[in-house]
């Protein structure tokens, strides 16, 4: 018994540091339902209309995209990264067709992933493809093999986002950002949602709260993020003179599995701010693959009679550098102004668009942001 | 139930307050439920699996005691069979199959595919298949009484520490250890948690990081230079090292805790000097199974040089097959062997004279002639194919693209030059601690160290396993034999 009550206390002097250490994080996560998994993340983004699901520490997007479109089979589909997020279900004439499978995709090659995980009898009918210019960027992807399973994988470890996190979570704690209360009041799924507002909502769309409440404290305010991200030539803005070759086969391979499969498809090159193409535009020999892009990309779309559009630059379309969210993501209102600028280049769009209730949309808009 | 999981965390204290709290009689029962528990973890139907070889070798222990003359060969036989049967089946028939198809194929086109089978492989089967199978051939020797009760016996084959990666134990070490009884003894305790730290230390910060790498690079070789892929080719050695043996540490130090003593498994292997000695000092419990029931019945070294040096390649093929149902495995296999066979020949030419500095420098060297050899064979073990092995083998010898410098070797596997030192700082450490290990016992040596160099050594290792370690439930690489 004594050597018992000797074990006991050596090994709490031990671990006891460890607890408090660990003890606060675990609080902070478990309390603010950061400590969840992949799938049982979905299942609330599927069960719940009024989740935003946010979490801060974990990143569930590509397991939750993917799992959300096998579950709602859409009709109406958007794939893309962040930079198709705003395309929002009121846009359409059937809002419960739709969904935004955005944050699901981050390079040119898991299109075709995420196409064939996609049951023929379950396919959407239309998809949306946003293609960001820097996918077609050698020096940001040089399309090397990906392991692509893994990747849209159910990957959460409660043991590695507990341990990852902790200092990090600490230092949040003791600069005040966050506290040891439960920040998920309402439908906040994490604290991103909890404390910032930000977050998937049930169309798949992203809903940037911290932008919308507090533009001055936001990374990118006055764009000075991107800024320096195009001056140093980093993170999405690597210099290119040329469109990467393999990246077009890619995109081609894909459109041609949904050509095989009866998917229409609709491409389009998505906005950066005007201020930011007019920095790029400044730098030309630095980002002259953009400006060969579109036509780069046009003839593998009208190989399969599919249309895209090039919304580089939408300066000439009316839109300011005061409706973007940050350097290279649009608002509501700039994706709305897009999609109008779609149906009118092309009528067959008016299967999925009402234009009267867009122009409604856009000229009763709430600020140059958002939209309702 | 993996080691390195949140469960284990809860369950490897639950099971061992329990074990102290229950009655000395009930503690086979304990065991063998938590043991049931650990292994549905993976997948539960496969414990059906264990439970037929369970019954077919203790009835086979006990027939094979009773009987005489021909009929205990017989049941031996019919035990062997079984436990082979179900490697058959599950590891090796889609691998022969394939094969099978392939070269009826190659014969005349209008051969019909014979069907693969759509079964995933148990986890650990060749671990306990073989721990079964060397308890009937133990009774058959009668170098071990067979064992009545049936409890005792199925934990014996289920016993959870090494249930999925070993050490593949014999019945002689073990079946009496059910039955002795152990009391809390707080040395044997704290050294038992001592060797299990050890183990998760080398298996999530060391292996788990490298494993980055590791995957990296054979995931897509051709996107790499030739110092890269030598430099993924070194962290694979390490890798696997700290992968296997890491388990086998925590499999040792929680049974130890529990009063069982298990068989040591690794003895620096990357320190040895010669071949035959790395194979006395990586995964021991495998190398002696071999020895003792192939090598040995098959003549050993007792029936001239060729049948040595054919019994030599034999135990090294089977050895990689054993591995895994794969030409790549059969190949690292030979390699082994036909390195063995070659050091075999040059050692009657070995010169043992020289001075003191001479011999270091020469011993060093040897150890990283034999670190280099191995090393290529890993190769053929991590490959996919032996064709991407051959692959990987030009880009190393500067097929591929040449790299102008470390730093785009750091670039390629996306590594700052902090994380490189990292690396090689627990690297070092690894080979520190098994330099100390040669002398003495690691635990013993931190024991004899004064209170708060032992503490300290404590708070760190925990500090940098628990925050610096890669906690994502990644698997041992052995569990998928």
């Amino acid at each position: 018994m004594r050597e018992i009550r000797k074990f006991l206390l050596r090994a709490s002097v031990l671990i006891l540091p460890f607890l408090v250490l660990l003890g606060a994080p675990f609080f902070v996560l478990f309390a603010n339902h950061e400590l969840l998994s992949f799938k049982q993340i979905t299942a609330i983004h599927n069960g719940d209309s009024l989740a935003v699901i946010g979490p801060a520490y974990s990143n569930p997007d590509k397991y939750m995209k993917l799992n959300t479109v096998l579950n709602r089979k859409p009709g109406i589909l958007a794939l893309g990264t962040s930079r198709v997020m705003k395309i929002r279900s009121f846009f359409f004439k059937q809002p419960a067709s739709f969904y935004n499978a955005g944050g699901g995709i981050d390079k040119v090659k898991p299109f075709d992933f995420l196409l064939k995980q996609i049951p023929l009898r379950s396919q959407p009918t239309v998809v949306f493809v946003g293609l960001d210019q820097y996918f077609f960027n050698e020096k940001f992807d040089n399309l090397s093999t990906s392991d692509f399973d893994a990747e849209y994988n159910d990957n959460f470890s409660l043991l590695a986002y507990t341990f990852d996190n902790c200092f990090l979570i600490w230092h949040q704690l003791l600069s005040g950002k966050i506290n040891f209360s439960s920040q998920h009041a309402g439908n906040f799924i994490g604290l991103n949602a909890g404390v910032n507002h930000n977050g998937f909502l049930f169309d798949g769309s992203y809903y940037y709260g911290e932008r919308m409440q507090h533009p001055e404290i936001a990374k990118d305010y006055h764009f000075k993020d991107t800024f320096e991200r195009i001056e140093k030539g980093i993170k999405r803005f690597e210099y290119s003179a040329a469109v990467n070759q393999k990246a077009i086969v890619s995109l081609d391979s894909f459109l041609s599995h949904c050509a095989a499969r009866g998917i229409k498809v609709y491409g389009f090159l998505p906005p950066y701010a005007n201020s930011v193409i007019s920095k790029m535009r400044a730098m030309s020999d630095n980002y002259r693959y953009i400006e060969n892009l579109y036509n780069a990309v046009r003839p593998s779309f009208d190989k399969y009679a599919f249309k895209v559009f090039d919304f580089t630059d939408m300066s000439q379309a009316g839109i300011m550098d005061k409706n973007f969210i940050d350097g290279f993501h649009g608002s509501d209102k700039v994706y709305l102004k897009m999609m109008m600028n779609m149906c009118g280049q092309d009528t067959s769009l008016n299967a999925y668009f009402d234009k009267e209730h867009l122009q409604t949309l856009y000229n009763k808009s709430k600020n140059d942001l958002e939209v309702l | 139930m993996l080691f390195n999981s949140l469960s284990f965390f809860i369950f490897f204290p639950v099971v061992t307050i329990l074990y102290f709290l229950v009655a000395h009689r009930y503690r086979w029962f304990l065991l063998l439920v938590a043991s049931c528990i650990f292994y549905a973890y993976f997948i539960p139907a496969y414990i059906l699996i264990l439970f037929i070889t369970i019954v077919i070798d203790y009835t086979a222990g006990i027939l094979i005691d009773r009987e005489q003359g021909k009929k205990r060969k017989l049941y031996l036989v019919i035990s062997i069979i079984a436990n082979v049967g179900f490697l058959a089946i599950f590891k090796y028939y889609n691998f022969f199959i394939e094969n099978t198809n392939r070269f009826f194929h190659g014969m005349h086109a209008g051969w019909h595919d014979w069907p693969y089978l759509n079964l995933i492989l148990p986890i650990g089967l060749s671990f306990h298949t073989f721990q079964s199978m060397s308890y009937t051939i133990e009774v058959y020797r009668r170098k071990q009484q067979p064992e009545q009760h049936f409890g005792i016996y199925a934990l014996y084959v289920m016993y959870y520490p090494q249930l999925v990666a070993g050490p593949i134990e014999r019945p002689q070490n073990m079946l009496h250890q059910f039955r002795e009884k152990q009391s809390f003894d707080y040395k044997r305790v704290t050294d038992g948690l001592k060797i299990m730290a050890w183990g998760m230390f080398k298996k999530v910060v060391i292996a788990d990081s490298l494993a980055v790498v590791v995957s990296q690079f054979y995931h897509a070789p051709q996107n790499y230079s030739s110092l890269s892929a030598i430099f993924a080719i070194i962290c694979f050695s390490f890798q696997i090292y700290c992968d296997f043996s890491g388990y086998s540490d925590i499999a040792i130090g929680s049974s130890k805790v529990m009063g069982i003593q298990l068989m040591r498994n690794f003895r620096q292997p990357y320190l040895s000097r010669s071949f035959s000695e790395f194979w006395q000092r990586w995964h021991i419990s495998l190398s002696s199974w071999f020895r003792d029931y192939v090598y040995i019945p098959l003549g050993g070294n007792r029936k001239g040089t060729f049948r040595k040096y054919l019994n030599i390649m034999i135990v090294f093929l089977l050895s990689g097959l054993w591995h895994g149902a794969n030409w790549t495995f059969v190949v690292w296999g030979g390699l082994h062997g036909f390195f063995l066979v070659l050091s075999g020949v040059s050692d009657k030419k070995k010169v043992t004279s020289g001075k003191h500095l001479l011999k270091k420098v020469s011993s060093l060297g040897k150890i990283g002639l034999i670190f280099f050899f191995v090393s290529i064979a890993w190769i053929f073990f991590r490959s996919s194919s032996v064709n991407q092995a051959w692959h990987i083998m030009g880009i190393a010898g500067g097929d591929g693209h040449v790299a102008s410098s470390l730093k785009n070797t750091l670039l390629a596997y996306n590594i700052t030059p902090r994380k490189m030192l990292y690396l090689i700082a627990v690297v070092l450490l690894l080979l520190g601690v098994d330099l100390v290990q040669e002398k003495t016992d690691i635990v013993q040596f931190i024991n004899s160290k004064p209170l708060v160099a032992r503490w300290s050594c404590y708070f760190c290792i925990i500090f940098i396993t628990i925050f610096f370690g890669v906690w994502g439930n990644q698997q041992f690489i052995y569990f998928q034999f």
